[in-house]
């Protein structure tokens, strides 16, 4: 009886010590390879499917492929991709039937709409300039209170920042002209850091072009031109020794938590 | 976001009638891109239900626990925990943290919450102390509609702070922040690399992240160090909303931005092993990386 008393205490004692010093949780099973199927979408066949001079009609019908190919496509298959804007920005009336697409989506299809205007940019046609300043400048919804959750101005926001992207990808003096005058006068600060970003990035880095945005711009915008890119391919130690610079000169250490 | 408040159990005693609501079940592309990688693998759903405590008793009854149709919420979560699992490159050349540490962060069971689905639109998500119950996360219809995988994965580890940091509410707001109430968070500046990939740990000193800004960045890692494997669909609206919240949502800018300005954003995956063509292979291999392995010496 005393014994198996001990034994039983024994086993309560190593039960509470096992709920006490509860083990790690087990690492995730090894990764199984990807399952993805190849895409059954040749982007670059659609587009070589179109007569030379292809109606808007048809280049509806196309898009409606290609686009949601492309959406779906996986990093490591993306070369195709490009290869296929190349020949559509060839298309006469490609810049029309973008926009038809991009107008014809509803209000609140934001990633469609924002990926729209990407693939307009993305071809760098001076005749879609028009409509990248007419989206840039489009008046943005008013601030909402909507908590953690993010408002329509947020999504709007998004949209505007990849057409001013696309207005400085066309790397002319109009297109200078047009996105320096987004970082001064744009309603939204979103849109001006991104004209900032664009200007900087379409003009590879050079510190002359940072010089002459610190010469026209309010103080309060400096530290955006002086910003530093995240990127894939970056390298890490010119990283940080750039964004210590930067540190040194607009950074704060002040915190309030 | 952030509350303390009874727990969910009792108010479905006082409102029964509650307890069948689901969100609508609707396809999202980034979904269906995500779900053909994994399809519904068996061990991983049974991992990550453990891993990151998503219980039956919450997640059945309609939200999907044992459903493999990638319209379904729990399958959803499945999404965002595979891409926290699995989904960045993990080599040395940026990511300011591995996806070991984002899934850590953002896991139920380490950090003792536990998520569960809710039928509401006022937030993505909440996070509840518990009173009688668990902490807990909610997740809500907003993560789950006309939301990709990655960003609700982002939600995951903003949520996971509010818990971790139970004293932290977000604050005021930056100039010219799109919040007309308080939504922002401090930075806490760290070098890349400073803390190993691998041991990054809430909680710990030296290791604090606001909400935001372990969101920031673990959106940006997502769009700038993803697997091949990771749709458009997923890394392109990770680059936009991190890019948004920093501006928005962050008080003292960090002096980065995410991505480059190139309006349709080249594949990053593959051009950082172009760039470390020159390192030893091992160190841009993964598990996987028979495909990577190859690539790089292609380029080599």
């Amino acid at each position: 009886m005393y014994a198996s008393a001990k034994v039983a205490l024994a086993m309560l004692v190593i039960a509470l010590l096992a709920a006490c010093g509860r083990d790690a949780p087990p690492a995730p099973p090894d990764q199984h390879p990807p399952q993805q199927p190849p895409n059954p979408v040749d982007p670059v066949a659609i587009v070589d499917a179109l007569p030379a001079d292809a109606s808007a009609e048809q280049l509806h019908e196309a898009l409606n492929t290609l686009l949601p190919a492309i959406y779906r496509t996986p990093s490591g298959d993306f070369s195709p991709v490009f290869d296929a804007l190349g020949r559509l920005r060839d298309q006469p009336r490609v810049v029309e039937a973008l926009m038809q697409r991009y107008e014809s989506l509803p209000t609140t299809e934001y990633q469609q709409r924002i990926f729209t205007i990407q693939v307009l940019g993305e071809l760098r046609r001076p005749d879609a300039a028009a409509a990248l300043r007419a989206i840039t400048w489009s008046p943005l919804p008013p601030k909402a209170s909507t908590g953690e959750l993010l408002s329509p101005r947020d999504f709007e926001e998004m949209i505007r920042v990849q057409a001013v992207r696309g207005i400085a990808y066309l790397r002319t003096e109009a297109a200078d002209r047009e996105v320096t005058a987004v970082m001064l006068k744009h309603e939204s600060k979103t849109v001006q850091v991104a004209a900032i970003d664009a200007y900087l990035w379409n003009h590879e880095g050079d510190p002359e072009a940072a010089d002459r945005l610190r010469k026209i711009l309010p103080r309060e915008l400096h530290p955006f031109v002086d910003a530093v890119r995240v990127h894939g391919g970056m390298d890490p130690q010119s990283f940080n020794e750039q964004i210590s610079t930067w540190r040194k000169k607009w950074g704060t250490t002040e915190v309030t938590r | 976001m952030r509350w303390f408040a009874p727990s969910l159990s009792a108010l479905l005693l006082l409102a029964p009638g509650l307890a069948g609501a689901v969100c609508d079940n609707t396809r999202e592309t980034g979904d269906d891109d995500v779900w053909v990688v994994h399809n519904c693998w068996g061990d991983f759903r049974t991992w990550s239900r453990d891993y990151f405590n998503l219980q039956e008793d919450h997640w059945d009854g309609g939200w999907g626990w044992t459903s493999c149709d990638s319209t379904r919420a729990f399958p959803k979560m499945f999404n965002a925990e595979y891409l926290l699992t699995y989904g960045l490159l993990d080599h040395s050349l940026g990511p300011w943290h591995s996806d070991t540490d984002y899934r850590t962060w953002a896991s139920g069971t380490v950090h003792g919450f536990r998520y569960e689905p809710e039928d509401d639109d006022d937030a993505f998500a909440s996070a509840f102390a518990g009173f009688w119950n668990t902490d807990r996360v909610e997740m809500k219809c907003p993560s789950f509609n006309s939301r990709s995988p990655g960003l609700r994965a982002g939600t995951m580890v903003h949520e996971a702070s509010h818990v971790t940091y139970w004293r932290w509410s977000h604050q005021s707001n930056p100039p010219g922040s799109n919040c007309s109430e308080d939504c922002s968070d401090d930075w806490f500046w760290h070098d890349l690399g400073n803390i190993a990939y691998g041991k990054l740990r809430a909680g710990q000193s030296g290791h604090k992240h606001s909400m935001t800004q372990i969101q920031i960045e673990f959106l940006c890692d997502l769009a700038e160090f993803h697997e091949p494997w990771v749709p458009f669909s997923v890394h392109n609206p990770a680059r936009s909303e991190a890019n948004s919240r920093m501006i928005n949502r962050i008080r003292n800018f960090p002096g980065w931005t995410c991505g480059n300005a190139r309006p349709l954003h080249a594949p990053i995956a593959w051009s950082a092993i172009t760039v470390a063509s020159a390192l030893p292979l091992a160190t841009v291999t993964r598990n996987w990386g028979g495909v990577i392995a190859s690539v790089t010496l292609a380029l080599l």
